[in-house]
């Protein structure tokens, strides 16, 4: 079965910051979440047109020195963990 | 270092002069102390996320500036985080009086953040304020109330009713608070009271928060915010006075309507003059000193910018209730007006039991301290005397 691709919220407020940070606000929980960089620019991927290995293959095209070995699973964890508390979805 | 060169440098760092750059070899030389120092004090005064966002551009220079400037990172982003909360507040609370057709007027940190700061995080604010009328006031808390809103203590919302309206919590706890006057005279009470009719017969209509909201007009905005700094007795005020300096920066201002505006209408031209002249020393705001030179009142001089900027520093902070006293001393109010009060008859014999006539006298008490301090807020005190010299004379100066 053909991976979904993720969807952020359409109801989390984005704000971004300086130095490419980031907020997200959940006005129905009125909980607030810091992203660094590297979360932000996962986030603005999450439009329902990219799959996991789009936005992997995108944080290596953007990352000067490449991306870690272990990043795929950073960006596992971090998709579980925005899932878990809501703040994103998967596309029908 | 001293609370008077942090303030200095903090108003340096902040300041609107072009080029500015003068504060860096100072800072090059901080010892952990003095950062300490630093970031304590624009902690006090809530100027962190606006230093955070200066100094962010220094961040790669070498030795103590760059780690402390990631510490300051993390505070900005919690006053960012907050600040997205608020705005959603606001947002509801606009669309639900306004639906309720209930007039309201956005006041201080919820206007001036988002109307005059390019990123309105800079400007942290822990509550919304906001201007209705007062025949409004039960119908607002109604609808508020119906829509999941919550009056604060509101055990004493009967006894507050008198003198304000008691605050609304959201869902989130944000704490509302809603006024219906706010007149100068409501602190000092040889002043006249503002026209609240003429407020709103003068509120402008504009767009933000990406909806038409109702303002004060610019004068009105800037007479308000000159008078909740003497309101506040300075103390912790250098927020707020940079509040006025950025709105004089990106103005276009009509002195001659604003120092009207400020006599005819609000009885403050005094307290205007001596916020715009602390503007321009601290923050280099946009006063032409031909303002500064056509508009001084009498006996302006260097006694009363000392001791204003004193008490912005910190330096010479005095409780409340000392400000206060020296205000009363100077109102030359009687206290035994308000104070006495006539409870009873009471029967009292002239020449000792069964000797002599029996009378009947009234029976004259002081009502209870904590009583008249919840009726007579800010204006009386029950310290009688100032032991401060400065405060009583620049509160004489100011009463004058």
């Amino acid at each position: 079965m053909a991976e979904k691709n993720i969807v952020a919220n359409p109801m989390i407020v984005f704000r971004e910051e300086y130095d490419d940070w980031a907020i997200l606000f959940d006005p129905d929980s009125n909980e607030t979440y810091g992203l660094n960089p590297t979360s932000a620019f996962v986030w603005k991927m999450l439009d329902g047109k990219n799959a996991k290995k789009d936005i992997l293959n995108a944080l290596k095209e953007a990352c000067e020195d490449g991306v870690p070995e272990d990043a795929p699973k950073h960006l596992d964890d971090f998709l579980t963990d925005l899932e878990k508390h809501g703040l994103s979805g998967y596309e029908k | 270092m001293t609370s008077e060169k942090i303030g200095a440098l903090v108003c340096d760092i902040l300041s609107f002069k072009a080029d500015n750059e003068s504060f860096l070899p100072e800072l090059r030389t901080f010892t952990e102390a003095d950062w300490n120092t630093l970031l304590a004090f624009s902690y006090r005064h809530k100027l962190t996320p606006l230093l955070y966002s200066k100094l962010l551009k220094y961040k790669n220079e070498p030795s103590v500036l760059k780690s402390r400037i990631d510490s300051l990172q993390g505070e900005y982003m919690g006053f960012a985080a907050k600040y997205t909360m608020l705005r959603h507040e606001i947002r509801s609370l606009l669309k639900i009086l306004n639906g309720n057709k209930i007039g309201v007027i956005l006041l201080k940190g919820a206007y001036i953040a988002e109307k005059f700061y390019e990123n309105p995080a800079l400007r942290p604010m822990c509550d919304i304020d906001i201007l209705i009328r007062k025949k409004d006031i039960d119908r607002c808390l109604n609808i508020l109330t119906e829509n999941g809103y919550k009056i604060k203590n509101i055990e004493e919302a009967a006894g507050q009713r008198q003198l304000h309206c008691p605050g609304v919590l959201t869902k989130s706890g944000i704490l509302i608070e809603p006024h219906w006057d706010i007149s100068p005279s409501l602190i000092f009470s040889w002043k006249s009271p503002t026209n609240t009719s003429q407020l709103w017969e003068n509120a402008i209509k504009e767009e933000l928060f990406g909806m038409e909201i109702t303002a004060l007009p610019l004068e009105s905005l800037i007479v308000h915010l000159c008078t909740k700094i003497f309101a506040d007795n300075f103390g912790g005020q250098l927020l707020q006075l940079y509040d006025v300096a950025l709105i004089l920066q990106k103005s276009n201002v009509n002195w001659e309507l604003l120092f009207s505006t400020a006599s005819t209408d609000w009885d403050s031209a005094k307290e205007v003059y001596c916020v715009l002249h602390l503007a321009k020393a601290l923050f280099h705001a946009n006063v032409p000193d031909s303002v500064l030179a056509g508009f001084k009142p009498d006996g302006f001089g260097y006694a009363q910018a000392d001791f204003m900027r004193k008490q912005l520093f910190g330096i010479q902070t005095l409780p409340g209730n000392e400000q206060s006293c020296a205000m009363q001393r100077i109102c030359g109010q009687s206290f035994s007006r308000y104070v006495l009060k006539i409870l009873n008859w009471e029967n009292i014999s002239l020449f000792g039991e069964g000797k002599g006539i029996t009378i009947q006298k009234l029976k004259l008490v002081f009502e209870r301290i904590k009583y008249l301090a919840k009726q007579y807020k800010k204006v009386f005190s029950f310290k009688m005397f100032s032991r401060n010299r400065d405060t009583v004379d620049f509160y004489r100066w100011l009463k004058k």
